[in-house]
């Protein structure tokens, strides 16, 4: 055996090793993106103004937010409808307060890769509503749920 | 005394040695002669895997021609239907693909013997359809749940090209029939890609995988048609 078909076994050896590689899986953190809602002063619709004793469920399921203080929220839009119908509660001991926020949205499906396949992307129209009990009322500031670096919706009570 | 008679012993065997080297002759006068000519094959892998599966998965032709005692040029051409599963994703790709290079051989045959190892050079392209069958989107929250779609979506009029590197063992086990094995090293030059989807798998280049790198292998069985001796 020359030194030319060693090399070669060699080389072909090294090819091999560095060419296996291990299965491509799904990294990514966010698929499917989140409507993001933010709570504003009804009388500055400028400054965030958290909410109290927040409870929040989509109408027919689970609670997803129980008892909360915030001002920002992320709310998961269903996929599987053009619609989506959020209960945005506050309720203690001395109050209980019950709106009603509707999302009407276009879906598109979009490629992500190999290993992660597809997401929903959403468009919100215009025809979406909230009921005004607690709530003041609400803007679309960002129709396009594509991902979730900026608010879609603000409301102010 | 014993240890002085071993030490002689190796000076004599080293001695004989280089008296060796001196002697032999500057040119050999019996000629090497090789068989040039057109080698065509047929990869084996496909319908062995085709035999497991149940279901088609295409064929390979193989053929080289020997161009100098080393360097023959090579080309494959091939088809293939192959049904893709990945995590999330259902698809299925077929095609039709030519592969066009060289190989180099760097074994030194005895007298009479035609085996080589080989490092080979390919171009190839192919030209495809891929279908994808159903897919699903995952709700990370688990709020709404996972949705699967299966749109049946044909992409028709894709292509893609590639270069590679290839590894191989040609044995000669019968008079002019080969039976040859190999490794191929691939990389993707472009391709032209589905609309909302991407290639992943491209016939003759196979699953194509992160950096666009790809790996394949066949087992052939080959037969010299011979034309002249040199």
């Amino acid at each position: 055996m020359n030194k030319f078909s060693l090399i070669t076994i060699v080389i072909s050896f090294f090819a091999i090793i560095i060419s296996c590689e291990v299965d491509d899986i799904c990294t990514e953190k966010v698929l499917t993106p989140k409507l993001i809602l933010t709570f504003y002063d009804k009388n500055d619709h400028n400054e965030l103004l958290k909410v109290p004793y927040l409870y929040i469920w989509a109408e027919g399921k689970d609670t997803l937010y129980k008892n909360v203080n915030s001002d920002s929220i992320s709310l998961p839009l269903n996929a599987n409808a053009d619609v989506t119908k959020y209960i945005l509660s506050q309720n203690n001991d001395t109050i209980n307060y019950i709106d009603t926020l509707i999302i009407d949205y276009t879906r598109s499906n979009i490629f992500v890769s190999r290993s992660c396949g597809y997401k929903t992307n959403f468009t919100i129209q215009n025809t979406s509503s909230l009921t005004h009990h607690w709530a003041n009322g609400f803007e679309l500031i960002h129709q396009q749920v594509e991902n979730e670096n900026q608010a879609n919706v603000k409301i102010y009570h | 005394m014993s240890k002085f008679i071993i030490n002689i012993i190796f000076i004599f065997v080293f001695t004989y040695g280089f008296a060796q080297d001196t002697i032999l002759p500057a040119n050999d006068s019996i000629k090497k002669e090789q068989k040039f000519g057109f080698r065509i094959g047929l990869d084996l892998s496909r319908p062995i895997v085709q035999l497991i599966q149940k279901q088609e998965v295409g064929f390979e032709i193989t053929g080289d021609y020997r161009l100098a005692k080393n360097w023959y040029a090579a080309a494959e051409i091939g088809y293939a239907s192959e049904p893709g599963k990945e995590d999330f994703i259902t698809y299925h790709t077929n095609g039709s693909y030519a592969k066009l290079g060289f190989n180099y051989n760097t074994y030194e045959n005895w007298t009479g013997l035609n085996n080589e190892v080989y490092v080979g050079l390919r171009y190839g392209f192919s030209t495809f359809n891929q279908q994808l069958i159903s897919y699903t989107t995952t709700d990370l929250d688990h709020y709404f749940g996972d949705q699967t779609y299966t749109p049946n979506l044909k992409y028709t009029g894709l292509n893609g090209h590639w270069a590679e590197l290839n590894v191989g063992l040609k044995v000669e086990v019968m008079k002019n029939l080969f039976l040859t094995t190999s490794i191929q090293f691939k990389k993707l030059i472009s391709s032209k890609q589905p609309d909302n989807f991407s290639n992943l798998y491209i016939p003759g280049f196979n699953k194509v995988l992160l950096n666009n790198n790809g790996f394949g292998f066949n087992y052939t069985v080959a037969y010299l048609i011979p034309f002249y001796k040199k």
